[in-house]
């Protein structure tokens, strides 16, 4: 028995034990899509011999699942890079003190806020001139949006909040939910329902806009203008990453004019960087992120 | 708490219950009275519906009932919907009632029968065969509950907000463990609750009883009857097998897309395949190890709890300093799956030791033979298949995994599982049927290592 126990012991704590990074190799957090990412990453394998090891997030909790992540580990970090598909919870990770002191954060490529219309339901013209319209009863059941709690359109709702002032941009989010607006999952959903003609008209990022075109569906996309933003790709390093120089040299692989040339081609990001419509404060923006977060719970969850 | 999203979980499981139930009694009803190639067939359709990955049968519904789906103009259901959720885990999930039902089945005597020779077709069901089975009904009723109710997988892809997903989605956004643990006990109580209500209760497994000639049962039931039974049997075996298998096999994006499928997702072809020979190997170890700790039936807890609450309490637990070489490594993952799946080892292992002669037994005792000479001359030539089976439906499960995983992935670690349940949550379907071709290699990958071992080890005759 005690002999059968040993062995037992040996087996299991020899397959428990992880393994330490054999040779080169960095580790990367990215809520970029995985589609997108595991293709530059890959490249960056083959160029360097520096193997990479990736953790990617679910479309559900986007991004904030990895900055929770990242927010748990801080005090003994496993991650080397943060490559965010978005900006805001980058600064966030840079206030909570994640990020390496004295390394800027690094931007590159851009997405847009967009309309999505299903073409069979709605023209181009027939679109609202302003968010502010979307409150209004012609739009009544029609519209559909990701849950402002996570990702590129908790961004997006915040920025509003911090151009419009805490007051007007909480009676335009009672009065949008009042207007009977569907809240699911993630932007790629709101282009699903769109697609299938079950809402006319939806608020997504550009990026999927062109995946649910590549799929075939009778949908259109065009720009916010005023009331929209560019969704910048940014990357921060780690602080107490046990790669750093590995992690500066992906880093500087990922703002290089190949990857930016590949993630156009395959959708990631637009072609034509639109200039930024004004430079958004994102410190405070992240000190206010506490107070947003449970303006919308409020709002949106309750 | 969240009651809304609790009464929405019970809205699917109940359902799923009732339906898995009905549909696998007709099954078992149907297996038992057929006999030879058709029993064979039938009883393969139930294991192997009960094996198919789960995302293998979502990506199917999803090419027929989705947003651009083949059946979509003719048959306007929508498969993103409580209903649809409901009606893929039913298709998952009826066969673990077909074979606890198909259990009682065979206890049918020959004088049971006997004893009211006019009792033939409905009256026969109603008096003798529902009552036979009935605790088997329930049990496996309860079994299917739970497991619906803790699934995430499904009802996350189809759209349907349930309460172990928001409990995930909870999670994930704040990484509040107290936060956690408003949702989590639900999530804990209704195993705990059916491990209470099942305690003691044994199960009838059809391989205990030889039953009864599929003839004289034939007879007994009628045309009609055995009719009912045998559309709705092969109704269900087609719609969980034949259909997702042949979805699978007949679309071209399966075959056009593989290559790419296997050189982006190697690694993680790889790590499933390790993940899950290494968790097999290491709970069938421990469970003979462990075969006499009865309390041990307790593990049955954490194989009916959601994953990802396990994946919380494995967070709490190992993101330490001093940890890191258990917590970012492939070692948390085997810990994870060890800790969901043991329950199944230990079981198997208690089945097979209790199936060796026990004369034989008594003879090594007395020759006291050491444990590794018992292993090699009584238990494997007795129980080796039960050890084989127990090995294979341990990978099996883990091959499948994606809610364990989910949380505790380490960088790099991604499985086919995860990455498929990634790619249609994102609605990237293109490469999801070439990954789950490559899963289902996989999962037969040990059967052809088995029969290449079997044909090496046969020894040429010699005249």
């Amino acid at each position: 028995m005690t002999d059968r126990l040993q062995i037992a012991w040996l087996i299991g704590v020899s397959l428990l034990a992880g393994c330490s990074s054999s040779g080169d190799s960095v580790t990367v957090y990215t809520s970029q899509d995985q589609v997108y990412a595991e293709p530059v990453l890959r490249q960056f394998e083959e160029e360097t011999g520096v193997r990479v090891r990736a953790v990617y997030d679910s479309e559900v909790v986007k991004t904030v699942g990895l900055i929770n992540r990242l927010i748990a580990e801080k005090n003994h970090p496993r991650c080397d890079l943060f490559w965010n598909n978005e900006a805001f919870r980058t600064h966030q990770l840079a206030a909570r003190g994640v990020l390496a002191t004295g390394v800027p954060i690094e931007s590159f490529g851009a997405r847009t806020r967009q309309w999505v219309w299903n073409t069979n339901r709605l023209g181009r013209t027939e679109l609202p001139p302003s968010l502010a319209a979307l409150t209004n009863s012609q739009w009544r059941g029609k519209v559909a949006i990701a849950l402002p709690l996570f990702g590129s359109t908790a961004t997006h709702f915040q920025v509003l909040r911090q151009r419009w002032g805490a007051a007007r941009w909480q009676a335009w989010c009672r009065a949008l939910l009042a207007n009977g607006v569907m809240t699911v999952d993630g932007n790629s959903v709101v282009v699903q329902l769109v697609g299938r003609g079950e809402v006319a008209l939806g608020l997504t990022d550009s990026d999927d806009v062109r995946a649910g075109l590549r799929n075939g569906l009778p949908i259109a996309g065009k720009p916010l203008g005023q009331d929209g933003m560019a969704i910048r790709n940014t990357i921060g390093q780690i602080r107490g990453a046990p790669h750093p120089a590995f992690a500066r040299r992906l880093a500087g692989f990922l703002q290089s004019s190949t990857v930016r040339a590949a993630l156009v081609e395959a959708g990631a990001i637009d072609p034509d960087e639109i200039p930024a419509i004004e430079v958004i404060a994102w410190p405070s923006l992240v000190e206010a992120n506490e107070q947003a977060v449970s303006e919308l719970t409020s709002i949106f969850l309750n | 708490m969240s009651w809304g999203l609790l009464l929405n979980s019970l809205v699917l499981a109940v359902p799923v219950a009732l339906a898995a139930v009905v549909v696998g009694w007709f099954v078992a009803l149907f297996i038992a009275s057929s006999r030879g190639r058709v029993r064979w067939a039938a009883l393969a359709g139930a294991i192997v519906s009960l094996a198919l990955p789960p995302f293998l049968v979502v990506n199917t519904w999803l090419g027929l009932l989705g947003n651009v789906g083949v059946l979509k103009s003719w048959l306007p259901l929508d498969i993103y919907s409580h209903g649809g959720a409901a009606w893929v885990l039913t298709l998952m999930l009826w066969p673990l009632p077909c074979l606890m039902c198909l259990g009682p089945l065979k206890r049918l005597t020959a004088e049971l029968l006997d004893a009211e020779p006019g009792l033939c077709g409905m009256p026969l069901v109603r008096s003798l065969l529902l009552p036979m089975t009935l605790p088997a009904a329930l049990q496996s009723g309860l079994v299917v509950f739970a497991l619906a109710f803790n699934n995430i997988a499904v009802p996350a892809i189809l759209q349907v907000k349930v309460f172990p997903a928001q409990f995930w989605v909870q999670f994930s956004t704040s990484y509040n463990f107290a936060l956690a643990w408003q949702y989590g006990w639900v999530l804990a109580a209704l195993p705990l609750g059916l491990l209470l209500l099942l305690r003691g209760r044994a199960v009838a497994w059809p391989w205990e009883s030889q039953g009864i000639p599929a003839e004289v049962l034939r007879e007994r039931l009628g045309q009609v009857l055995i009719g009912t039974v045998a559309t709705v049997a092969w109704l269900f075996i087609c719609l969980s097998v034949l259909l997702p298998l042949g979805h699978l096999l007949f679309d071209a994006r399966t075959w056009t897309d593989i290559l790419d499928a296997f050189r982006a997702g190697q690694r993680a072809v790889w790590n499933s395949f390790w993940y899950s020979a290494a968790t097999a190997t290491l709970v069938s170890a421990l469970g003979f190890v462990a075969v006499r700790w009865t309390w041990l039936r307790l593990a049955w807890l954490l194989f009916f709890l959601p994953g990802v609450l396990l994946g919380v309490v494995l967070i709490f637990l190992l993101n330490r300093p001093g940890l890191g070489w258990l917590y970012s490594g492939p070692g948390i993952v085997l810990l994870a799956f060890g800790l969901r799946y043991f329950a199944l080892g230990w079981e198997g292992m208690r089945l097979a030791k209790a199936s060796l002669d026990a004369d034989l037994q008594t003879v090594t005792d007395l020759a006291g033979l050491p444990w590794w000479q018992r292993w090699r001359h009584l238990f494997l030539p007795q129980a080796g298949l039960a050890l084989a089976a127990t090995w294979y439906v341990v990978y099996l499960l883990c091959l499948w995994d994606t809610e364990t995983l989910v949380l505790v992935v380490p960088p790099g670690g991604e499985t086919l599982a995860l990455r498929v349940f990634n790619l249609l949550h994102y609605g990237h379907h293109a490469q999801v049927n070439a990954l789950c071709l490559i899963l289902l290699l996989l999962a037969v990958l040990p059967l052809v290592f088995w029969a290449v071992f079997r044909l090496l080890k046969k020894k040429p005759t010699h005249d």
